[in-house]
């Protein structure tokens, strides 16, 4: 009730208990949620792995400071801590003094109490300068008395006439000479004393500070040992979390002031985030639990699992013995000595992941595969993450981030996945359907469509061929067009379509000129020149059942020749293996056939014809092609493409008006357009058509929404597999895949064709799930179908996901300069020619030596290639790769190596080409073409004592990715500390060789002989009796015009690094102490010997005295 | 406020400020400088097991091992190598020489075959070294051991060019061609075990075999086709014996401390 003048306290329009109640609650509820985010925001992720990390580095400061402590000399030395074993059996710590802090202590107390004997010193010093002073000051003026008598004493003398002042005869002159002896003298006797007064004062300082130095040298080397100690235990200490101090700045509330556990940040402003909107460089919080990737030298390297790292067992989860590891491959990342700093180029821009996040499940990790998933699962609750379109990059693609900054680049060292799908790309012509930067403007990958008819032994098997490549060869790169799955509502519809577009070729190409084979070939001759001891050379690219080997890559660079003898004509090979740019010609826009000319014979030629045709595939001979009975499917296909721009009646008239023939080849003609034939072969009519698939530039940056996947009873998004990887394994494996339950018009079908050797099975299959409502009871019984073409398969998709949409600034991406371009214009051209079928060129290749076996065989291997721009002058290699016989045609034999059956073919390079060739030989950046070899020495040992994996042994087993990868490495710290190159130096790179004198000139010869170098180096090639072709060495007269005489000097030092094997042994060797002379009682100069031998080798008398030696040498 | 109260509360600030510098400073002994400086340091770090010891040889429990290399099949005429290539060859042979791939001795036994016990332990090399030698134009000893790690000289008593290029098996043994122009003494030694193969470019037939056995448990049959292997640790022991051309055959033989073991080996034609 209210009373008057006074605020009403009862009557309120609410309960005020009430009131405060939901007042409490609400303020209870808003303090804990307060002091819940408080406490979230503060209890991270990252910060326990920051933690443990600290205890690592705790240790490792500790055993670092450990081993500091014994180099100094332990407790001996410096303060430390001992045991101290008691009678009753107890032992105890005790703290020691060290010997130096005791001797230290000794000295300083020494000099301390000692203090009547610092100012005697003193005094002594004080005393002994001044005495100095007055001396030299007495001195000086005698001598300026003394000088200055002299002057007027040798005035009067000149004067008088006198010859020697010192003598003199004048009577005027000899008055005055006793006065200037006797200032001479007495100038020179306090010189002297001076002197002594210097020395007595010098010593006396010298005493002083020796005085003063007994104490402070023995404090220099405390200090000097106990800082090095001190540094770890300080370093320890700010990791110690016993610490109380490491303990409170971490603590809630008053970690905004100097944490220790904070986030790592590297802002990376060279690649970006494309928002759409907005490009923003990358912001990577990686290291933040990755805390060691760039300490290789405390952590081993490895895969930089922050939890999972025992050695047996990599999926061991959270233990505590997990260790931190470096990043793998530390001489290539994220190391300061790498290429790849981290500071500079963070983690997503290789790895891909979420960006800006800090927890393992938002920054998108991705498992390598289903194993690990599970584990994942399990473990930290992973699941895949939808909001971010660009997931980690699993380990098995790294690889596809390396195209986008080495976009130059034809082949990445260090990237042997992507090189590897490079390669794939490249020879299975997926660039014919498919658009994708890298192959603009490349080759077509099959042969000319042109003259067809006269190539096939008969249109039956051109049919049974194009209907199916694989039954004829199972290793085509011809893909598969036909008889797949979503044709198979369309019973004899391929038939149909087959006889139509061999029909509709038929009619587009005409036959070609052949030679006619002469019919006298000798097929058993024929078959020992194509494979006995390599042969011609033929099995460096080709494969046959004669000469079979499995150690050899699946894909081979040219085609198995198993069953040619059932493919082409007789003439048509006899034709072809005579000169292959006959049959195949360059042509502008369309360069001929990479097959090189053997330079055979005729009767060569016909041996080989002989032997290849008798190599059929009679099971394919003798399979039947059933061609339609009637002609209702072409008129379906032309009907249906017919539609697509007129009515159908007037469709269906039009096809009335068709004969059987002119049916065929109006659906033969739709179907080339369809399936895009022109794309891998040159069609004549067809040469500018488009290619027909999708466009690949990009692709690896496609949303997975934007990808097709079909309507399949797998739910792809909740088996985690809606990615662009896995739509793009599905593919490769099934091309016609996505096609299921769809209904479609024949044309609108899929039409990829499927490659054999990427065929493979479903993804459903491989992950052991089946397909729709038996999935759960399938999983449990089916096998895990093995999948042969799996490596092979990630190498494509590796490739395809490189090419990602460009967001790299220009300033990060790897610009080669001209040299590199050409070198890399070069590189292209060897992998095209398969130079390394033969050749051995840095640790890879050298296929024909399967088929040379045993020590018999190692004759004939083909030369190494490595550093051959700087073995060869540029002109001498530039006139051999155009002809390798200088002119002398058909059938000659090599100059250089006569005894080799294999001879280097004419590969019929245009000018530009050879440039190119020879510009990579000569650009390459490898320790033969280093100018500074001493300086290539000492950075390749420092290297390998940095990095693990590149000593001596390792490395002679080391497989061709490693091998490239040192030199490149090597080559990029040799460059810069000041190293260069050959191709830096000016043209002809040559260093030219001094003409000698004659007796320099006889002296070379004398040693020529004395060496024997004829009685292997034996000229024109003539094999001495009693000798094979095996134990021959090059003919030494083409040494003047084609070696380059500072890599012959190198060669004389040490055969065996730059070919092995060699047959010419180390005549100077110094692996075991200093070189040795080969005429110790001569000349002993090693370095003289092997100047002189080079020098006579390019001398212009050289060749005839040579042969003279040779003569008389051999007995003739 | 009062002043007590103000004095109060300064008191206060100030003690709880004294006892957090305190607290903070006290470090004290800090728990690394025991760990760096302590007991455990002055063992030092070892780092990792020494490598085991090598073996010696015991001649107070050691036995023998004897035989003959037996050859099934009459004495097949020896192949003759032509040297009229060489003509520096051909002015210091003053006889033929043959083919040492295949030597059988007049008694009926077999040279150059190389008889080892098969066992991976590692013994200590003798001090002096090996031999082989090229002399008129041949490798002298045609088979060879010479112990890991045992100096091997490399000798050639020819004054012409020869060069020894010797080919090893092993990844351990890097492969060297060494040019020998003069009558010169050149030591290597090899990581066992090992077979090296010995050839000459300039004189093509030339070629010799030599084995780097661990231990010192070999012998190779001479001219009368016997072998001794001594000081054996008594035991079980598988025995090989090893032909350039015929291959190879083993067998178990029991040693006993000072007693002699005969085992002979038959080879013949294949």
């Amino acid at each position: 009730m209210a009373e008057e003048g006074k605020p009403d306290a009862g009557a309120t329009y609410y309960d005020v208990r009430r009131l405060n109640q939901w007042f409490f609650l609400s303020v209870a509820a808003l303090t804990l949620t307060y002091l819940w985010s408080v406490w979230d925001d503060h209890a991270r992720e990252w910060k326990g792995y920051q933690r443990r990390f600290a205890r690592f580095e705790y240790q490792r400061a500790v055993e670092q400071g450990q081993s500091a402590f014994a180099a100094a000399g332990g407790t001996k030395a410096l303060d430390g801590f001992v045991v101290r074993k008691h009678d009753d059996g107890s032992s105890e710590e005790v703290a020691v003094e060290g010997a130096l802090t005791k001797e230290l202590e000794r000295l300083r107390t020494l000099v301390e109490s000692d203090h009547a004997k610092r100012p005697e010193l003193e005094k002594a010093l004080h005393d002994a300068s001044f005495g100095f002073d007055l001396v030299s000051a007495d001195m000086k003026q005698a001598k300026a008395e003394f000088e200055a008598f002299r002057f007027e004493y040798e005035e009067l003398a000149h004067a008088a006439g006198e010859k020697d002042s010192f003598r003199p005869e004048h009577p005027d002159v000899s008055a005055e000479y006793d006065h200037f002896l006797a200032l001479k003298r007495e100038y020179e006797r306090l010189d002297d004393e001076a002197k002594k007064a210097e020395t007595a004062r010098d010593g006396a300082k010298a005493e002083l500070d020796r005085f003063d130095a007994l104490a402070s040298d023995v404090a220099a080397t405390l200090d000097a040992a106990e800082r090095d100690v001190n540094r770890f235990q300080k370093r320890a200490d700010s990791v110690d979390d016993e610490r109380w101090f490491n303990s409170f700045r971490n603590l809630i509330f008053f970690s905004f002031m100097a944490p220790s556990e904070t986030p790592r940040k590297v802002v990376v402003d060279e690649v970006f985030d494309d928002l759409n909107f907005l490009k923003i460089p990358k912001v990577d919080f990686c290291t933040t639990c990755h805390l060691a990737t760039d300490r290789s030298k405390d952590y081993p390297p490895g895969n930089a699992n922050v939890l999972f790292g025992s050695e047996k067992n990599p999926m061991e989860s959270k233990a505590d013995s997990a260790a931190f590891r470096s990043h793998s491959e530390p001489e290539l990342f994220c190391t300061s000595l790498s290429p790849h700093h981290q500071d500079r180029f963070g983690c997503s821009g290789c790895h891909q992941g979420g960006n800006q996040r800090m927890t393992f499940k938002l920054t998108h990790h991705t498992p390598t595969d289903k194993a690990e998933r599970e584990v994942w699962e399990e473990e930290f609750g992973w699941h895949p993450v939808h909001e971010w379109d660009y997931p980690m990059l699993g380990s098995r693609f790294l690889d596809a981030s390396c195209y986008k900054c080495h976009k130059e680049q034809v082949h990445i060292p260090g990237a042997p996945k992507w090189n590897r799908g490079r390669d794939l790309v490249e020879r299975l012509g997926c660039y014919g359907c498919h658009k994708m930067a890298p192959f603009d403007g490349h080759r077509k990958v099959g042969p000319p469509l042109a003259h067809v008819v006269s190539k096939f032994s008969s249109l039956d098997f051109m049919l049974k061929w194009v209907d199916s490549p694989p039954t004829f060869r199972p290793s085509t790169r011809m893909p598969s067009f036909f008889h797949r799955p979503n044709r198979a509502t369309e019973p004899g519809r391929d038939q149909a379509e087959v006889t139509a577009l061999v029909t509709y070729l038929y009619n587009l190409t005409a036959p070609q000129e052949l030679k006619k084979y002469p019919g006298n070939g000798d097929a058993a001759r024929g078959k020992q020149l194509f494979g006995e001891m390599g042969g011609k050379g033929c099995l460096a690219c080709h494969d046959i059942d004669d000469f079979p080997t499995d150690k050899l890559p699946a894909l081979r660079h040219a085609p198995d020749l198993s069953g040619i003898g059932s493919k082409v004509t007789a003439d048509w090979l006899y034709t072809w293996i005579l000169d292959p740019k006959s049959l195949w010609p360059d042509k502008p826009g369309f360069p001929g056939t990479n097959m090189p000319n053997l330079r055979l014979t005729e009767q060569q030629a016909a041996d080989f014809t002989a032997y290849l045709m008798t190599k059929r595939n009679v099971a394919f001979e003798q399979q039947l092609f059933e061609k339609p009975a009637d002609d209702r499917i072409y008129e379906e296909i032309v009907f249906e493409k017919l539609t697509e721009r007129m009515t159908e009646a007037r469709a269906k008239a039009e096809i009335a008006a068709m004969g059987g023939l002119e049916k065929r080849r109006r659906a033969g003609e739709f179907l080339l357009n369809h399936y895009g034939c022109f794309g891998c072969h040159e069609i004549p009519g067809y040469e500018d058509a488009k290619p027909i698939g999708t466009e690949l530039n990009g692709w690896g940056s496609k949303h997975a929404d934007r990808l097709d996947f079909g309507i399949v009873e797998m739910d792809w998004k909740q088996e985690g597999w809606f990615n662009r990887e896995k739509w793009l394994q599905q593919k490769l494996a099934n091309t016609r895949y996505y096609d299921r339950n769809k209904d479609k018009k024949p044309f609108e079908k899929l039409k990829m064709p499927q490659f054999s050797q990427l065929v493979g099975p479903d993804v459903a299959e491989l992950e052991g799930q089946g397909q729709g409502e038996h999935a759960a009871a399938a999983a449990e019984h089916a096998a895990i179908p093995a999948d042969f073409n799996r490596e092979d398969r990630e190498a494509v998709m590796t490739f395809v996901l490189s090419l990602v949409k460009d967001n790299t600034a220009s300033s990060i991406q790897k610009h080669l300069t001209p040299a590199e371009a050409a070198a890399e214009r070069g590189r292209l051209l060897v992998r095209e020619k398969n130079c390394i079928g033969c050749h051995i060129l840095y640790g890879e290749g050298g296929e024909i030596r399967q088929f040379q076996p045993g020590e018999e065989g190692r004759a004939f291997y083909p030369p190494i290639l490595d550093g051959q721009g700087a073995r060869t002058q540029p002109a001498w290699l530039f006139s051999f790769l155009d002809d390798p016989v200088l002119g002398a045609g058909r059938g000659a034999p090599a100059h250089l190596r006569p005894w080799m059956k294999a001879n280097m073919p004419t590969f019929g390079f245009t000018q530009q080409q050879l440039n190119d060739l020879v510009a990579y030989f000569g650009n390459e950046e490898v320790w033969h073409t280093s100018v500074d070899r001493a300086k290539w020495d000492e950075v390749a040992a420092k290297f390998k004592g940095d990095f693990a994996g590149y000593d001596e042994r390792s490395m002679r087993t080391a497989d061709a990715n490693k091998q490239q990868l040192y030199q490149v490495l090597v080559a990029r710290l040799y460059k810069k500390q000041g190293g260069r190159f050959l191709h830096e130096t000016d043209f002809p790179y040559l260093a030219p060789v001094p003409e000698r004198s004659s007796r320099d000139h006889d002296a070379g010869k004398a040693l020529f002989e004395k060496l024997s170098c004829v009685l292997c180096h034996i000229p024109g090639g003539k094999v001495p009796k009693g000798k094979t072709s095996a134990d021959m060495a090059p003919d030494l007269t083409l040494a003047r015009t084609r070696l380059a005489p500072s890599w012959v000097r190198h060669w004389l030092e040490g055969p065996d690094l730059y070919q092995q094997p060699t047959r010419m042994p180390t005549f100077w060797p110094n692996d075991a102490g200093p070189r040795t002379s080969v005429d110790p009682n001569g000349l002993n100069d090693p370095e003289l010997e092997m100047n002189l031998i080079r020098d006579y080798l390019f001398s212009s008398q050289f060749k005839d005295e040579y042969v003279e030696a040779a003569r008389r040498a051999l007995g003739e | 406020m009062t002043s007590r109260n103000d004095r109060a509360f300064w008191a206060a600030a100030a003690a709880i400020g004294l006892a957090a510098a305190i607290a903070a400073c006290s470090g004290g002994e800090s728990k690394s400088r025991r760990e760096i400086r302590g007991p455990a340091a002055a063992l030092g770090n070892v780092g990792g097991g020494q490598a085991t010891a090598l073996k010696r040889v015991d001649p107070t429990t050691g036995g023998t091992i004897s035989g003959t290399i037996k050859w099934q099949g009459g004495k097949p005429a020896p192949e003759r190598i032509d040297v009229s290539g060489n003509p520096e060859c051909v002015k210091v042979l003053k006889e033929a020489i043959y083919d040492e791939s295949l030597v059988v001795n007049d008694n009926e036994t077999l040279r150059f075959t190389y008889v080892s016990i098969d066992t991976n332990d590692a013994y200590e090399p003798p001090a002096d070294a090996a031999l082989v030698d090229q002399v008129a134009c041949r490798y002298t000893p045609h088979v060879f051991a010479v112990m890991s790690g045992q100096k091997l000289k490399i000798k050639s008593s020819d004054q012409f060019l020869h060069n020894a290029h010797y080919i090893p098996a092993s990844e351990a043994n890097p492969e060297k061609n060494l040019a020998m122009p003069a009558p010169m003494t050149i030591e290597k030694s090899f990581v066992g075990p090992d077979k090296v193969k010995f050839k000459c470019e300039v004189h093509p037939w030339m070629g010799a075999w030599c084995f780097v056995p661990t231990h010192p448990f070999f012998a190779v049959s001479g001219a009368d086709g016997s072998f001794t292997i001594t000081n054996v640790p008594p035991g079980t022991h598988k025995l090989v014996a090893r032909h350039e051309k015929l291959g190879e055959q083993t067998a178990t033989v029991t040693v006993e401390t000072g007693k002699t073991t005969t085992q002979d080996f038959t080879f013949s034609k294949k």
